[in-house]
């Protein structure tokens, strides 16, 4: 058996020009090294196989044959097409994606002493929001005024990034390689899951909200040979780390309104003034000033971000508890009570 | 937009390599034969389906998108005279029809979605994730052929990694049943890129493709 597939082995190896030709395709794109990665990884491959097989053809036909009309053949054939790739290269990108189960190699941790990692960073402005696709096929959707610094391809042996502002992830399940974000003074690890992170400068914590799978929360540590304090998050839970009092105990908190921006929502639920102002300052650009107290005041609704600001400002005065005056270089000011 | 990318595709195209069932598949699309169109949903749409999740805001909305290209590909009456044209073709509508439906929920929520257009104008995005959606889909299409304990034999030695004394005893298989199934199934992932000069062709071009900015 092992004569045979080595056999099979000796009779395909990739010649010097190949490999020459195979490093230039490489080179010549970044993410033709992120797509070969995205494939070289199983459990990324075995995922995607999965969610392939999940699909249900027979409704597909079903529901397509019927839209056009047209009457179901007797009997469904079993037989799929042998298509010749269309894009010849994805086949050699497969093989060598496959190579290491051909050869019945263990896949240990990959040497790194390759050139030096690559990183990009992608910024939003006010009122902006962004996805973006890392290589391990993870996403993130960046909110208003965030930013994000990640490598072009991960190596080593976790992926890190680090965001400021807000983003939401959802991670590509990988064991072996921990996924730690950064932001501010808190890290997050996590394995393949779905959270929020917060960590506007002018909020007063850095809060990481959990909505699937698990994560384990820790306050960054200047300090070296200082023990790690950390959380482990369960889904639904939010946890903050502040500069004053470090990290809290993991709260339940409605998720909704923690993603609401994902979805262009303000949600709010007996939210405080200062908070919400904070949130339209970012989505708008718009500067705020207060003049009187308003900590106490709260307040619970939804409004589409669409909407122009003086349509949320009026929903807001129409509660008599606040009112706003607009000053010429788009600063709001806030005030309590009615005019 | 639409158009030149197209275009862009189809230059893409390379080294058709014909078969015998390809052809046969072709001539039946044409002549309105409902069975090549079974076949053809039957091979094509899962693959479709990741592809437009990638452009979507929601997954969920991808099986319609999908299943109005192939809608959209009946009536459109076209011929195509390689199996290569008509997936070209088959990326372009989906990918469109993706940004029509971003589009449309656009203009009820105007500013919010406006990165994610964008995002998914962007050619070389596009490019990619064809890429992706056609390496994964010979690898999908070679496993999806194999029979059920075949299969299981490929997802436990290559997504759990078990031996084959491990998968022995967990499918209660005999250890030369194992070998033999799992020999199997690596022939026919084998078979699906066999041939050395087209891919090598391909790699290529596309490479040209890939460096031209202005494409």
């Amino acid at each position: 058996m092992a004569a045979l597939i080595h056999k099979m082995r000796e009779k395909q190896p990739l010649l010097p020009a190949e490999q020459q030709e195979l490093a230039d395709w490489l080179n010549s794109n970044e993410s033709n090294t992120q797509l070969l990665e995205t494939l070289q990884n199983r459990e990324n491959l075995t995922a995607e196989l999965e969610a392939l097989m999940q699909y249900d053809e027979d409704n597909a036909v079903a529901a397509i044959f019927s839209a056009l009309g047209e009457p179901l053949p007797a009997v469904a054939p079993k037989a799929t097409i042998k298509m010749g790739s269309f894009l010849a290269a994805a086949s050699l990108l497969v093989l060598i994606g496959l190579a290491s189960w051909f050869y019945l190699l263990k896949t240990g941790s990959t040497k790194n002493g390759g050139p030096s990692i690559v990183y990009k960073t992608i910024s939003t402005a006010p009122g902006e929001q962004h996805r973006v696709l890392l290589a391990d096929g993870s996403e993130v959707w960046l909110s208003a005024a965030s930013s994000i610094r990640y490598p072009a391809s991960f190596k080593g042996d976790t992926r890190e990034v680090a965001i400021t502002g807000e983003a939401y992830f959802s991670v590509t399940k990988d064991k072996t390689k921990p996924f730690l974000v950064t932001a501010n003074n808190a890290q997050v690890q996590v394995v393949g899951t779905k959270f929020d992170v917060m960590a506007y400068s002018d909020e007063d914590a850095t809060r990481v909200t959990l909505l699937e799978g698990s994560v384990r929360v820790g306050r960054r540590q200047r300090a070296e040979g200082r023990e790690e304090e950390t959380v482990v998050l369960k889904p639904g839970e939010q946890v903050s780390v502040s500069r004053s009092s470090g990290l809290s105990q993991p709260i339940p908190v409605q998720t909704d309104e923690v993603t609401a921006w994902r979805e262009g929502q303000f949600r709010f639920n007996e939210t405080d003034i200062p908070s919400i102002m904070r949130q339209i300052a970012r989505w708008y650009k718009v500067k705020i000033e207060y003049n009187g107290a308003v900590d106490d005041i709260h307040f619970s609704g939804q409004i589409s971000r669409k909407e122009h600001i003086n349509e949320l400002l009026d929903i807001l005065s129409d509660t008599r508890k606040v009112h706003f005056e607009m000053t010429n270089d788009s600063t709001i000011v806030v005030i309590p009570g009615h005019k | 937009m639409a158009i030149s990318l197209y275009c862009g595709y189809n230059h893409l195209v390379v080294a058709a390599l014909f078969t015998l069932q390809e052809e046969e598949i072709l001539t039946r699309l044409s002549v309105g034969d409902t069975a090549a169109l079974e076949i053809l949903i039957r091979s094509y749409y899962p693959v479709l389906c990741r592809f437009a999740e990638k452009f979507l805001p929601d997954a969920s909305l991808a099986k319609d998108v999908v299943q109005e290209s192939f809608i959209k590909l009946w009536k459109s009456n076209k011929s195509f005279n390689s199996t290569q044209a008509l997936k070209v073709y088959l990326y372009t509508i989906t990918r469109n029809g993706c940004l029509d439906l971003i589009r449309s929920r656009n203009r009820l929520d105007n500013r919010h979605q406006q990165a994610t257009i964008e995002a998914a104008e962007t050619l070389e995005p596009v490019l990619t994730e064809i890429i992706r959606a056609e390496s994964v889909a010979l690898i999908f299409q070679a496993v999806k052929a194999m029979p059920a304990k075949m299969q299981q034999v490929f997802f436990l030695s290559y997504r759990d990694g078990l031996t084959v004394s491990e998968i022995a005893t967990q499918l209660g298989m005999n250890l030369k049943a194992v070998k033999k199934q799992k020999y199997k199934a690596l022939v026919a992932l084998r078979g699906r890129f066999s041939k050395r000069s087209e891919p090598l062709l391909g790699l290529l071009t596309t490479a040209a493709l890939l460096a031209d900015k202005n494409l």
